[in-house]
């Protein structure tokens, strides 16, 4: 009896355990992304580490692309906002609150937002498509992980910061053009992690697509991501370090 | 004064009405005329870009509210009404404010110091407006604004508001605690709690100095101390559209409570959306502020 007793209590551990890590689901059944996310620490190319697969990137630049390019053309030293994958990386907090068929994601980070209708429909048709920072999204699932299709950039962000370098030559510039395409995987693993990573092809700048590696998010224990704006006239190297983002 | 100040504010005004129209899109529907233009509000529809703030005002005051045939719909985690969609305009009074804001203010010359000397408040040269740098100033004067149209994302426990052209807010809706080591912000804390279908939004800590109107011939801005604390109650009185109203509280600058107009905003269809448009230093008007300046440091001389 003791040894079935202890048996039982074993399993209602591991179930209660399991329970607890489990993917959440929404009310209406869809697999649960929301909360407030945030990489638990930096992810780039410094110090010859390189955590983003930004040595790939480097190499699949067309030279041209490059050329013209500064540093300091960097949009985060002008307050704008770079696209995802980038964004999930700046070391801000991303909120993301769901609703049936909706998802919308909001960045700490030079504060901006996306609406990725989780339906499969583009809500937009190629004519009302107006090129934008965060591109136009549409999003499936595919078992519990969100697969998101971005399109319309106006080519204005860079995938990585000026002081990426993966290798002593690289250049730290990481343009894009408004051809970039970006395919999307967000996954809830557990209850206290998501999953990211993206495909980027971009015939503007790349001559093949470039893979993130997977990206870990932990959920953060507040309610809300804070309000951080960027004023262009305050500086925005000021803004970075006032709010501890990587730049 | 400078005679540039309207003309500063009619080109802002312009501007931000053009990326309104722009921003808001229809769906995948195909047909893109009937879509755009030919809404018939009559038989249930709602309009999408195309319609004049004129024609918007006159279709919303005229309008009796019907549960019955366009029934409010409601969350699937509370059963509350759901606030989601895109609406248009903001501005349309459905009932005026009891009084003017600027006959709450307080008298003197500490208060008038105050308005006419707080930092990202300066006013006299028209190029100080919060948002000419990209200052968020929304939260009550964008409010009564202008023809503005408005993004609200409704999800579990939390309500986000994009007035277009402008920055987003993040609204809790939960009954827990207040978060004290939040810092003030341009926004504010906004927590909400419901009272019957009525989201009752109540905002506090905010940064000092936030603008609740915009000067007027001699009257400075009107703005508030770090004391501000706004009550916003939002209702859907049916499907095809929300009712606002604001009370700003301000023991510092004002002597009481002040009500706005009630704001009755259409729905438009549930497809529409307003994309983000961060805000970013304009170099053309930026450069006509430094001409601006340089003009008034030699007058000084």
């Amino acid at each position: 009896m003791k040894v079935a007793a202890a048996a039982a209590c074993v399993a209602l551990a591991i179930a209660g355990a399991s329970a607890q890590t489990a993917a959440p689901k929404t009310v209406w059944g869809e697999p649960d992304i929301s909360g407030v996310w945030k990489v638990p620490a930096p992810v780039g190319a410094r110090a010859n580490r390189d955590t983003f697969n930004l040595a790939q990137l480097d190499r699949l630049y067309k030279p041209e692309a490059r050329k013209a390019v500064s540093p300091q053309d960097d949009p985060s030293l002008h307050c704008r906002p770079s696209a995802f994958p980038r964004a999930a990386i700046l070391g801000g907090s991303i909120q993301i609150t769901q609703a049936p068929g909706m998802a919308y994601v909001f960045t700490e980070a030079f504060p901006t937002y996306r609406i990725i209708p989780t339906d499969g429909k583009r809500r937009l048709t190629p004519d009302f498509l107006i090129p934008y920072f965060m591109g136009n999204s549409a999003a499936h699932w595919e078992g519990d992980t969100l697969v998101v299709d971005v399109i319309s950039f106006s080519g204005e962000g860079w995938l990585a910061s000026r002081d990426d370098k993966p290798t002593a030559k690289s250049p730290g510039v990481w343009p894009t053009s408004d051809q970039m395409k970006v395919t999307e995987r967000w996954r809830r693993v557990n209850a206290d992690t998501l999953e990211y990573q993206a495909r980027v092809d971009d015939p503007g700048v790349l001559t093949g697509p470039w893979e993130t590696p997977r990206i870990t998010l932990k959920r953060q224990n507040v309610d809300r991501i804070e309000e951080a704006i960027c004023i262009e006239k305050e500086g925005a190297s000021a803004y970075l370090e006032r709010y501890g983002l990587k730049n | 004064m400078s005679m540039k100040r309207p003309v500063i504010a009619a080109v802002l005004v312009c501007a931000s009405s053009l990326v309104a129209i722009a921003q808001i899109r229809p769906d995948n529907r195909g047909d893109k005329d009937a879509s755009i233009f030919g809404v018939d509000w009559s038989k249930g529809e709602a309009p999408l870009v195309g319609e004049s703030r004129e024609a918007a005002a006159k279709r919303l005051l005229g309008y009796t509210p019907d549960p019955d045939k366009y029934p409010i719909r409601r969350t699937p985690w509370d059963k509350k009404p759901y606030f989601g969609g895109v609406f248009w305009p903001s501005d349309v009074e459905l009932a005026r404010a009891p009084v003017p804001l600027e006959t709450v203010y307080k008298k003197g010359p500490e208060i008038q110091a105050r308005r006419e000397s707080i930092a990202l408040a300066t006013w006299t040269n028209g190029f100080s407006r919060p948002m000419f740098n990209c200052v968020p100033s929304r939260i009550v004067e964008g409010n009564t604004a202008g023809p503005i149209s408005t993004q609200v994302v409704h999800g579990p426990g939390l309500m986000a508001v994009f007035p277009e052209a402008g920055n987003y807010r993040l609204i809790r809706i939960d009954s827990a605690p207040r978060n004290t080591a939040r810092k003030p912000s341009y926004m504010g804390d906004a927590l909400a709690h419901w009272e019957a279908d009525t989201l009752v939004v109540e905002t506090t800590n905010f940064k000092d100095g936030m603008w609740l109107g915009g000067p007027a011939g001699n009257r400075p801005p009107q703005t508030a101390s770090d004391a501000l604390r706004v009550v916003e109650r939002w209702s859907i009185p049916d499907g095809r559209m929300l009712e606002y109203r604001v009370t700003v509280y301000d023991d510092k600058m004002l002597t009481g409570p002040w009500t706005g107009p009630t704001l009755r905003m259409g729905r438009m269809r549930n497809d529409a959306v307003i994309e983000a448009q961060p805000c970013f230093e304009d170099p053309v008007l930026v450069k006509m502020e430094e001409e601006y300046q340089a003009k008034q440091k030699e007058k000084a001389q």
